[in-house]
């Protein structure tokens, strides 16, 4: 049997686990409804257990997994009495001991009760008895009560060993971490081994609270951020056994916010980064462990991930590399295109997964551009970056690309306008006629696409076709505006203009027709009129007599034409 | 699997590797340095000559100067002031007569040299009044130091009077009225001492690239050949009479504006002639450092274009304060520091310029030590290099989507 077919074999084992799993709990749920005696669940033997997760078999968190909504498991008082002195109670209850201890730590320390060595080793075996007990009480059938012991007992031997390495120099930190990976590998698999989520949460929170309950003000952030990447370390192996979304996103705030604690501490930009890069490999790790064990489309962490951790590193290394920027941004795109190509990637995870790999990867492949140029270069890249979009949009028929273009086609339009449109520019070769066309390019791109996208909202086609033609109209009008200015033209030669707007608009009809587009003929019926009322209005007042006469013939001609165009239409002859 | 972990791993080391370090003073980032001839130790005034004035930095921010041992010393850059000095009077007598309003000021038993004085009338209307300055040492035998116009146009005063330098402790102000005019009270006069040298500055050849005109504008740009001038006034010249225009003065380091120009000041020059008076303003005030290209854009509205003969600025180099032991170096040419604070920047303007030795650098040299980082140097490889590999990733990851495409179309099947 080779790998494959092992692997799928294995994963028809858990299917059918999970699918008994899910008819033994409608079973257990039918029998409440019946008023039947309540089946004590008997927790397995961790032997059993740690078997049955080799296996890949997950009967309780599976059972959990196919819960039945929260208003039937409340249905009859009792249960919810239960839930909240059994449960809840208990979590809290573990919850106040950890702080207890902690501030009892805190007091003694103060009043010099109890030296330096005394008051870690108090903890550490004052952790580990609560762990034992718990592990007693589980296999007593307290299973609830147990999580609570374990997890408080997890997160005092995680206080006991920061403060022993920091604040003490007990040990080294070489020691410390060591002591921590083992707390934490220990507390996975108990948490593993007795399917307790609870523990695992528990265990989680102390650990990610330890710095703060010590009150840390020392200005050491690597060791800091190496107790954070051990406690994720944890979540990792314990994502591989357990699928725990909640506990997964929990270390990732727990991640984040330590982070940025230490942000504001003594911080080290490089080592820094080096940790943020690991942190995101990590995740992706975890989000492809849940993806793998779990088959479902549930890309919540990787987002997460992927969006608090790139913001955090450009954030963080910015300053420093100004020229750098688009080789960062492309380091980002081939980790994710890279992560996509790993064989254990490509055999273990879904398909959905590596697509959304592949988008992220795509969304940094696209911004390494923009990020790396500058000013009116920076510009153009995001023109041809929304291009690419509106490509991708037409490929994959999909609509998010195509308004993301939208929206950064519009955002380099108005910044074009509001930042580079300088009066007396040299014509046509300026920043802002380059912008202004590349811009119409994209309108014009987004135009000839957006029949496949929003083939049912013609009033979208129009209102684009609009915005297409005024920046045409009045990238004409600045070119030719700067080229009587330039070249000290009789000023009167701006009767270009009209003339310009006449002939794109006799264009759009022409396109119109050609493409039996209604939309577009009416529009181009509507600039005509506005090219009528601009010529009347406005141009003629500041021409000389010369350029009026020319001017009214060319736009009357225009006219003319239009119109002996429509008198054949209403003979039948030309348009269906 | 192990080819694409290493490309990830190395992929992954690219973002943590610290390799960008911030340059500190190390000669090896400064292009250009001189040599300062000096042997005088203490305070001394470095010319800045055209040649630093091209190749350092907007603000001066990365001239440095060395000792003999390459150590930096600190050093200050300071702008010619026009170095206005106050002199404290008393109000003696104000009188009102039917043709003028006259104030007497007392400048004390020793007054210090005075030559300018600025008097002020209450108006909230343009104005235009006659001033005629008298000067006493007794306050009884006064004689005449000068006649001048002071006017209040667009709400703006254009109040200061110069005279002959003189050290008399008593002087009279006559605000003088002709019958038609409204009598406006005189409420004030500050008398002070303004170095003729120091404050016009000296006139640099400056290059006219462009003069165009459009309906409502005429647009100069004018070549000052060097940056980093600190500008006193433009002045243009112009053969018309009876106008009034609103100039524009920007600044910039192209031929074109960018859309960030230095804006310099805006004000209004004109020129009135008419039988019994006249009163002229050719040009607009600076008092600011200007990049390269002076953007001079006058406001015609629907006058005719003026005719303009020429463009003179008035414009100072700035010099450097150091505390100089013996020979020293002055290096600039470094695009990538900034200024940097020393304590010198406290009490810099404290130290009697009058006082200073003056050190003319030597000729430029180019530093044979200089390294233009890899990423300057190859700038455009760079961007090339980065954006092809981006795009080629683009192609990739699209080809990929399109296989995904595919797969998911036979598992829907």
């Amino acid at each position: 049997m080779n790998y494959d077919e092992q692997k799928t074999l294995e994963s028809l084992q858990a299917e059918i686990s999970a699918l008994k799993a899910r008819v033994a709990a409608l079973e257990n749920a039918q029998t409440h409804d019946t008023g039947d005696t309540v089946t004590k669940r008997t927790p397995e033997s961790p032997k059993s257990a740690l078997k049955s997760i080799m296996l890949n078999r997950s009967p309780q968190s599976e059972l959990e997994s196919a819960d039945l909504p929260p208003q039937s498991r409340f249905a009859d008082r009792s249960q919810l009495e239960e839930y909240i002195g059994g449960r809840i109670l208990n979590w809290i209850g573990a919850l106040i001991v950890v702080f207890a201890v902690a501030y009892f730590l805190k007091w003694s320390f103060d009043n010099q009760i109890i030296g330096e060595m005394g008051r870690c080793i108090l903890g550490l075996v004052t952790g580990i008895a609560m762990m034992t007990a718990g592990q007693i009480c589980y296999k007593k059938g307290y299973s609830l009560y147990a999580q609570g012991l374990i997890g408080a007992g997890i997160a005092i031997i995680y206080l006991s060993s920061f403060a022993a390495v920091n604040y003490y120099h007990l040990i080294t930190p070489y020691v410390a971490f060591t002591l921590m990976f083992i707390t934490a590998i220990a507390g996975g698999m108990l948490a593993a081994i007795n399917n307790a989520p609870a523990t695992a949460v528990m265990a989680t929170i102390g650990g990610f609270l330890v710095p703060f309950l010590m009150g840390s003000r020392t200005s050491q952030v690597i060791p800091l951020l190496s107790y954070v990447l051990i406690l994720d370390l944890g979540v990792l192996f314990l994502a591989y056994y357990r699928q725990w979304l909640a506990l997964d996103i929990l270390a990732l705030i727990g991640t984040l916010i330590i982070s940025g604690v230490a942000l504001t501490m003594h911080w080290q930009v490089w080592p820094g980064q080096a940790f943020f890069t690991v942190y995101l490999l990590l995740f992706i790790a975890v989000a492809a462990t849940y993806d793998h064990r779990t088959r479902n489309h549930n890309q919540l962490l990787l987002f997460f991930a992927t969006v608090c951790f790139s913001t955090l590193s450009f954030g963080n290394v910015i300053d420093k590399i100004e020229d750098w920027r688009g080789l960062f941004t492309l380091s980002l795109a081939g980790i994710f295109l890279l992560t996509y190509y790993l064989p254990v990637i490509t055999r273990s995870t879904t398909i959905h997964f590596r697509q959304w790999l592949l988008i992220w990867a795509m969304i940094f492949a696209l911004l390494t551009a923009p990020l790396h140029l500058n000013d009116v270069y920076c510009a153009v890249a995001w023109l041809i970056v929304a291009a690419v979009l509106l490509y991708i949009s037409q490929h994959f028929a999909r609509r998010l690309p195509f308004i993301t273009a939208l929206v950064i086609i519009a955002i380099v339009f108005f910044t074009t306008l509001g930042t580079y449109i300088q009066p007396y520019q040299v014509p046509f070769f300026n920043n802002a006629s380059v912008l202004l066309a590349l811009c119409a390019i994209d309108w014009i791109l987004a135009l000839a696409i957006i029949p496949r996208l929003f083939s049912s909202k013609p009033y979208l086609q129009a209102a684009l076709s609009s915005v297409a033609i005024s920046t045409i109209f009045y990238l004409v009008q600045f070119d030719i505006s700067n080229a009587v200015y330039y070249y000290q033209a009789n000023q009167s030669f701006s009767f270009l203009v009209p003339v310009a707007w006449a002939l794109i608009t006799t264009l759009v009809l022409l396109i119109g027709v050609r493409r039996k587009n209604k939309t577009l003929r009416l529009l181009s019926l509507i600039l005509y009129g506005v090219v009528i009322i601009r010529t009347l209005f406005f141009d003629l007042r500041h021409l000389d007599i010369v350029y009026k006469i020319l001017v009214l013939l060319a736009i009357g001609l225009i006219a003319l034409a239009i119109s002996f165009f429509y008198q054949k239409r209403m003979k039948g002859e030309v348009l269906p | 699997m192990k080819k694409y972990s290493v490309i990830l791993i190395a992929l992954a080391l690219i973002l943590m590797i610290p390799g960008f370090c911030l340059a500190s003073f190390n000669h090896l980032y400064w292009q250009y340095y001189k040599a300062l001839p000096t042997q005088a130790s203490g305070f001394s005034a470095i010319k800045l000559d055209k040649d630093i004035m091209l190749h350092c930095q907007e603000n001066f921010s990365d001239l440095r100067v060395t000792d003999q041992d390459g150590r930096e010393i600190s050093s200050q850059v300071l702008r010619p002031e026009k170095q206005r000095q106050d002199i404290a009077t008393t109000q003696l007598n104000r009188n009102e007569y039917l043709d003028r309003t006259s104030l007497v000021l007392d400048l004390g038993p020793n007054p210090l040299a005075h030559n300018r004085i600025d008097v002020y009338l209450d108006s909230s209307k343009d104005y235009m009044r006659e001033v005629t300055l008298e000067a006493s040492q007794d306050n009884e035998t006064w004689g005449n130091i000068g006649t001048g116009r002071i006017m209040m146009y667009q709400g703006r005063s254009y109040n200061t009077l110069s005279f002959t330098t003189n050290t008399a402790r008593y002087l009279r102000v006559n605000v003088n009225q002709v019958n038609s005019e409204k009598r406006l009270p005189l409420t004030d006069a500050i008398v002070y001492f303004m170095p003729i040298s120091l404050y016009q500055g000296e006139s640099i050849p400056v290059k006219i690239l462009s003069q165009r005109s459009d309906r409502t504008r005429t647009n100069l740009v004018v070549d000052l050949q060097v940056p980093n001038y600190f500008i006193d006034r433009v002045t243009i010249e112009t053969p018309d009479r009876n106008y009034s225009r609103v100039v524009y003065v920007d600044s910039d380091n192209a031929t074109s504006k960018s859309n960030q120009p230095l804006t310099l000041n805006t004000d209004t020059i004109f020129d009135y002639k008419w039988q019994d008076y006249s009163s002229a303003r050719d040009y607009v005030e600076i008092g600011q450092y200007a990049r390269r290209f002076l953007f001079i854009s006058i406001e015609n509205g629907s006058s005719a274009p003026l005719k303009i003969n020429a463009i003179k600025v008035s414009a100072s180099p700035p010099y450097l304060l150091a505390d100089l032991k013996g020979p020293s170096r002055l290096w600039y040419g470094n695009p990538n520091v900034n200024n940097e604070s020393y304590d010198l920047d406290k009490f810099a303007y404290l130290i009697q310029t009058t006082d200073l030795k003056w050190v003319t650098p030597g000729a430029q040299q180019i530093n044979p030590d200089y390294k233009v980082p890899w990423s300057e140097q190859n700038k455009w490889l760079l961007n090339a290099l980065i954006i092809l590999v981006a795009f080629g990733f683009v192609v990739i990851i699209l080809r990929n989507l399109d296989k995904i495409k595919e797969l998911r179309k036979g598992e829907d099947q």
